[in-house]
């Protein structure tokens, strides 16, 4: 009975894994979705598969993201997550948000119109490794890297210096990247869980070579269909810079919230 | 994995970052002292010194930006932007002033390869020491990909500043909210230098409105006359001077809209003369063109006005350089002497800035 009980809680919990948990190497049981407000649409193709994309995102930057699990060797679940992004048509429209016939076409421009957008696409590759700490923490490691197509001809000088958008765009300047990361999910209570976790970037050879984020998130399960998320994330990163010096760090700090919903 | 949302991203950024998106400053807050590299020893000043004031245009030289030219181009590449910087530090050079004041510099902008400009020149120039104040600085400019931004004035010298105070221009009056968040700041940049044998000799750098259709143009020169006659009243020494966007008085021409219009654009279609092009028209309120009458009444110029309206070699700015220069818009004034004859106009700078540089000689106290 002893032994019996822990047992069963290890089923139960294994058995949730996976759910409301997009970074870690659990995929969603078969058939579920899960979606939110900002993240992503999520789908259990198969128990060892996941398909998931970017909906908002989707309309000017075409996307899609598989996680294949492919062990699960004592308390280890190892997955592979691959990703394709099409960032043209989103590039394009930030050089002229209101569209080029429309009053100051050039209102709310992030990128200058001069530039020419080629059609260039990214393929992200990581390897996932996810393992329960005790009954109520799963710690995930994960290391990845990057590369972009089709983007030799996109001008040094279009960049978008801004956090979180410079560093996930750096692939297509700088033709590949690497990308650390590690995440720690716990349950505090109950209906109560939190996130936290922490990704590094680099890019070798580009001005701004380097991004730290760290994400604390708290999320209320309202029931196993609903859930509320509140936090925020920190990004430390080098920006491009000139004479006298290559590089500009810069501190940002974000709130964030999220609503996702689920369906079996 | 969450590499997908660059856009969400920036949507958030802007509604929430805790970072400033747009830097505000106070009335008057204390400017950015730079040094030299290598420092050169400062020469013990005789009895006059070599004074200039230009606009540098942000390094581009004439290249074809789309806010002042009809350009098409917001972003340039650093070896444009360095062979521009080289060009006007070869100018320095040759004319070797003691001080300079200078508009339109960059640091740290996208628009210019990020290449801080003060300490470039510091570093390029024999001058040692500068002072730096910010009229537009923000994370990102939404607006034709200009991105990151940060230009002002300079206060370049030989000799140490000892202090530096950039004090707050009135905000334009004729824009909405959110263009006015995102829009300049220009100042008044004081500077105390340290000459030897000289006491409380003081330095000031102004860049006024170009664009405003209101008065405001109005308040950044009273400002600057105000910041000017304070330390005159005090007993103490000034050399001043600026690109102040106001024609001369008594200029005989204050209508440049045609002559500045880009393809496309139309002007003086309305039956009271108007529409006019901002920044080429100086007439838009009462005394606009006389707006720099209390300067040459109170003070002395380089230039002074007799020559500045009566031949062409004064005229310091042309749009684009197809046009040669046909507007004076730059000026130096002091409380001190200026040595007879020594103000001179460089208008063999066409492809250098949109401006012209003006030194001249002033005998110290």
């Amino acid at each position: 009975m002893r032994k019996l009980i822990p047992a069963l809680l290890m089923t139960v919990m294994l058995g949730q894994q996976g759910l409301w948990q997009p970074g870690t190497a659990y995929t969603l049981p078969e058939g579920r979705w899960e979606y939110g407000l900002f993240q992503p649409v999520r789908w259990g193709q198969s128990e060892k598969r996941e398909i998931s994309f970017f909906k908002l995102s989707s309309l000017l930057m075409p996307n899609i993201t598989m996680k294949q699990r492919w062990l699960q060797k004592g308390e280890w679940a190892i997955s592979t997550v691959h990703s394709f992004y099409y960032p043209t048509p989103l590039l394009k429209k930030l050089q002229s948000p209101l569209g080029m016939d429309i009053g100051g076409p050039n209102m709310f421009a992030l990128i200058s119109p001069e530039f020419e957008i080629p059609h260039m696409f990214s393929l992200w590759n990581t390897i996932v490794a996810s393992k329960p700490l005790d009954r109520d923490r799963i710690f995930t490691g994960k290391a990845g890297f990057a590369i972009a197509l089709g983007a030799a001809d996109l001008a040094e000088e279009s960049t978008i210096d801004l956090p979180l958008v410079y560093h996930r765009l750096a692939v297509f300047y700088n033709g590949w990247l690497l990308r650390f990361g590690a995440d720690l999910n716990s349950r505090m209570k109950k209906n109560l869980t939190y996130l936290v976790d922490g990704d590094l970037f680099l890019i070798p050879g580009m001005k701004g070579f380097m991004a730290l984020e760290h994400k604390s998130v708290v999320t209320w399960e309202k029931s196993p269909r609903f859930h509320i998320s509140f936090g925020y994330k920190l990004i430390y990163g080098l920006y491009p810079d000139g004479y006298p010096n290559e590089h500009m760090a810069q501190l940002h700090i974000l709130p964030l919230l999220d609503l996702q919903w689920a369906r079996d | 994995m969450r590499q997908g949302k660059p856009f969400l991203y920036i949507m958030a950024l802007f509604l929430f970052s805790c970072d400033p998106l747009v830097t505000t400053f106070d009335d008057v807050e204390d400017a950015v002292l730079y040094e030299a590299k290598n420092s050169t020893t400062a020469p013990v000043p005789g009895a006059t010194i070599k004074i200039m004031t230009w606009n540098i245009r942000f390094g581009i030289g004439r290249l074809p930006f789309f806010g002042d030219s009809c350009g098409e181009r917001s972003i340039f590449t650093e070896s444009e932007v360095m062979d521009a910087l080289e060009s006007i530090a070869n100018k320095i050079n040759e004319l070797d002033p003691d001080i300079i004041v200078m508009q339109e510099v960059d640091r740290e902008s996208k628009r210019t390869a990020y290449i801080d400009q003060v300490q470039w020149l510091l570093d390029n120039t024999d001058l040692n020491y500068g002072a730096y104040a910010s009229m537009w600085q923000a994370q990102v400019i939404p607006s034709d990909g200009i991105g990151r931004i940060d230009a002002g004035n300079a206060v370049f010298s030989k000799w140490d500043i000892e202090s530096a105070e950039r004090i707050q221009l009135p905000l334009r009056g004729d824009q909405d909210a959110l263009t006015l968040l995102f829009y300049l700041r220009r100042n008044v940049l004081k500077t105390k230098i340290t000459i030897p044998g000289q006491d409380d000799f003081y330095v000031v750098n102004t860049h006024s409105t170009a664009f405003a259709t209101d008065d405001t143009k109005q308040k950044h020169i009273d400002k600057f006359v105000e910041t000017l006659d304070d330390i005159d009243v005090a007993g103490y020494s000034f050399i001043s001077g600026g690109d102040l966007n106001s024609i001369p008085p008594g200029a005989e021409v204050y209508d440049f809209c045609l002559k500045d219009v880009c393809p496309g654009n139309e002007y003086h279609t309305d039956s009271d003369g108007g529409p006019h092009r901002e920044g080429s028209y100086f007439n838009n309120f009462d005394n606009e063109r006389s707006l720099l009458e209390p300067l040459y009444n109170s003070y002395n110029p380089a230039i002074t006005l007799i020559e500045a309206i009566a031949t062409d070699g004064h005229l310091t700015h042309s749009t684009a350089s197809e046009n040669p220069w046909d507007r004076k818009l730059d000026y130096l004034f002091t409380n001190l002497a200026v040595v007879e004859n020594s103000g001179q106009t460089h208008q063999n700078t066409l492809m250098l800035s949109d401006h012209a540089p003006i030194t001249a000689t002033v005998t110290l106290p």
